[in-house]
């Protein structure tokens, strides 16, 4: 399948039992010399990682932890999957579902305050993983007071997930209704056909990843950008999308054709100052009352500048900073003459906006 | 209103107030608890799940009823309180502060406003004997008219106000919903008062609000019965275009209104607490909000630098006096003039 989906990607099971179809489709095998207290699975050419963490929220934390810890360089998505138990009357055993939040019980009465989103846009449900099975109607009419589906992992999952700063992902399958059937014996029984659903909804919604925001925008040749600046021309291209009611593939043509980029492009000097050039012409059109600002204050404190004044403004511009190196005290003089011939309350009628 | 569930305290399940509340909602699931708060701020709750999982809890305001008011928050000069009558909105506007403010989006009524209302008395004849004006603003946490038409409490508060001499109180909305207020007899010590923006803005950033005529035919009605009005243009979000902008804005609301008929307007630029910008960020990655340049300012919130605020607030203060407001009538709110 030709999917965006990134090249290795961490699959959390509670059991193996959820797990058989991946590990047998993905052609999924042990990999040697981990040393880890549970195996790690991988694809040949590494497109997947596959744990198999046991139950409960210490376990997932545990050994999603060490797996991220181990390998984690190279693993940008963790996805967890698994069955859940039914909280709401609206909701029906056999569907999987893609999860939205993950909140989690701290102790029979308290919740864990964090909740954890997926980066799955189009999920609409929410789970709560449960500190133990949950046994009675009781504890299933609490937990239903915060999400639908119960689980025992997705929270922890996702906190450590969150943690390592990993895409996260989570699809279940609803097995049972919590607190009213007996899911273990089932669950085992089961388990082939769970993991069938779990596969087949994976690969559905591997087919349907979006590109990645840094694909969609290619960087413009002619150009060199350092990291700061390749990340300001993203920002600022985003947002010049927002302004022109463009997608962002539509920014650097609408761009390249304004006369000072054609200039630009053409002009004989070296890469980085036209990157310099570019991203401040990007940035006056994105604000242009700003860029006047600039102009006007420029012209302003032009005097002082030439006397070797420098002048700088906090982020909000209402306070001013003048500074000068004097080496002489001809230079201590014309920075005084300088001073007291500067009108400041012009200055400060631009900065509140009082002047034409 | 599309409320998932309703959760009730169990102490006032039986209130004839929850009662109609329920009622008037039809068929909802409904869940059974001591308090509101064993439910709701437990856990974070994502603000956009207000779009398809929200739910309603209806309960008793405990603690401090009425609280002081921020600085620079209506007119100056009088103290200024804020009570708390519900928590959340069911609108969305793009820039609102309860994105960042609960940890849930979920509508909390609270039904003990006889209670606010001995405090706001006692404020009045107690704390603030000799003040000539103690101003009470509602719609600090919840918009004021927005679900009127489920809760109908504001003839408790006209009752109340109609015995103080000095309390001002203030209904801030950005609901076109007057049905239950505009047969309320008017009381010049009631105010209530419009958030507007510009059309285009209001199309943009005010999601699930009532169209900007349909606000406006809701001043009108309530100027025609005699009520007193305020206006809010506030948050001003800044185009370039901003001043046709709010040149046009304002002559549709003298189209619908007289100037003297309003008591007073604030301006205020969009501001935000820097959680509630990271918020918004989140929560609305293609808002055109994101096209301007925002800053830290004096009080750690984050907002346009000061020159385009001034220039923006002077240029639409001067818009509406040209077109005939009066000036001692207009105030900066939430602003830096020093």
């Amino acid at each position: 399948m030709n999917s965006p989906l990134p090249a290795s990607t961490l699959l959390v099971f509670a059991h193996r039992g959820e797990a058989q179809v991946f590990v047998r489709e993905f052609g999924l095998q042990k990999l040697a010399d981990v040393n880890l207290p549970f195996e790690v699975l991988s694809d040949s050419s590494q497109n997947f990682l596959l744990v198999c963490m046991g139950e409960g929220l210490q376990n997932a934390t545990e050994c999603v932890s060490a797996t991220l810890a181990i390998f984690g360089q190279r693993i940008t998505t963790v996805v967890n999957l698994g069955i859940a138990g039914i909280l709401s009357p609206d909701l029906d055993v056999g569907k999987t579902i893609h999860i939205r939040t993950c909140y989690a019980q701290k102790n029979s009465k308290d919740m864990e305050f964090k909740s954890f989103s997926t980066d799955t846009l189009s999920a609409s449900h929410d789970i709560v993983s449960a500190r133990d099975r949950v046994l009675t109607t009781l504890v299933a009419e609490h937990l239903g007071c915060f999400a639908p589906i119960v689980d025992r992992e997705a929270w922890a999952v996702a906190s450590v997930a969150h943690r390592f700063g990993k895409s996260f992902h989570c699809i279940k399958y609803l097995s049972d209704r919590a607190g009213e059937d007996e899911i273990c014996q089932v669950a085992k029984d089961l388990s082939l056909n769970f993991s069938q659903q779990l596969f087949h909804s994976f690969q559905e919604w591997r087919g349907n990843l979006q590109t990645p925001l840094a694909e969609v925008l290619a960087m413009p040749e002619g150009f060199y950008f350092t990291k700061a600046q390749s990340d300001m021309f993203i920002s600022v291209s985003q947002r010049l999308a927002l302004k022109w009611g463009l997608g962002l593939k539509g920014v650097w043509p609408k761009l390249a054709g304004e006369g000072l980029v054609i200039d630009l492009l053409a002009s004989p000097i070296l890469p980085k100052k036209r990157t310099h050039q570019i991203l401040k012409f990007m940035t006056a059109l994105l604000n242009p009352f700003y860029a006047d600002l600039e102009k006007k204050i420029s012209a302003y404190v032009a005097p002082l500048m030439q006397s070797g004044i420098k002048i700088e403004f906090d982020d909000d511009m209402k306070e001013s900073k003048l500074s000068t190196v004097v080496r002489s005290p001809e230079e201590f003089q014309k920075a005084t003459r300088a001073l007291q011939s500067f009108d400041y309350q012009g200055l400060q009628d631009i900065l509140e906006g009082r002047s034409e | 209103m599309n409320f998932q569930r309703i959760f009730i305290e169990k102490d006032i399940a039986q209130n004839e107030r929850t009662k109609a509340i329920v009622s008037r909602l039809g068929d909802r699931p409904i869940t059974y608890i001591d308090k509101v708060e064993d439910v709701f701020g437990r856990v974070h709750k994502p603000y956009l799940q207000k779009r398809d999982n929200l739910n309603l809890f209806i309960g008793e305001k405990k603690g401090q009823l009425v609280k002081p008011a921020p600085d620079a928050y209506g007119l100056g000069g009088s103290p200024h309180y804020y009570f708390i009558h519900a928590y959340n909105c069911i609108y969305e506007c793009q820039y609102c502060y309860l994105q960042g403010y609960f940890q849930s989006p979920d509508i909390v009524l609270f039904i003990n406003h006889e209670e606010i209302c001995e405090e706001i008395e006692r404020l009045c004849r107690v704390e603030h004997a000799d003040q000539k004006e103690v101003w009470f603003h509602a719609g600090e946490f919840s918009d004021s008219l927005a679900l009127s038409g489920l809760t109908r409490e504001w003839s408790v508060y006209w009752e109340a106000f109609s015995r103080l001499k000095n309390g001002r109180l203030e209904l801030r909305t950005k609901s076109s919903n007057v049905r239950l207020i505009q047969d309320l007899e008017p009381l010049s010590n009631v105010i209530i008062s419009f958030s507007l923006s510009p059309e285009l803005a209001s199309r943009a950033y005010d999601n699930k609000t009532p169209p900007l005529m349909a606000r406006l035919k809701a001043m009108k009605t309530l100027a025609e019965r005699g009520h007193r009005l305020g206006l809010h243009l506030d948050p001003i979000i800044f185009t370039e275009d901003y001043s046709a902008q709010y040149s046009e804005l304002l002559d549709q609301i003298l189209a619908h209104v007289n100037g003297d008929q309003i008591t007073y307007m604030s301006l205020g630029v969009v501001r935000f607490t820097k959680k509630v910008y990271q918020c918004m960020k989140r929560n609305y990655p293609d808002s055109a909000i994101h096209t301007g340049e925002f800053a830290k300012s004096f009080d750690e919130k984050v907002r346009y630098p000061r020159p385009l605020r001034l220039t923006v607030l002077q240029d639409i203060r001067q818009l509406a006096t040209d077109k005939g407001l009066d000036p001692a009538k207009i105030y900066f709110c939430m602003e830096d003039l020093d």
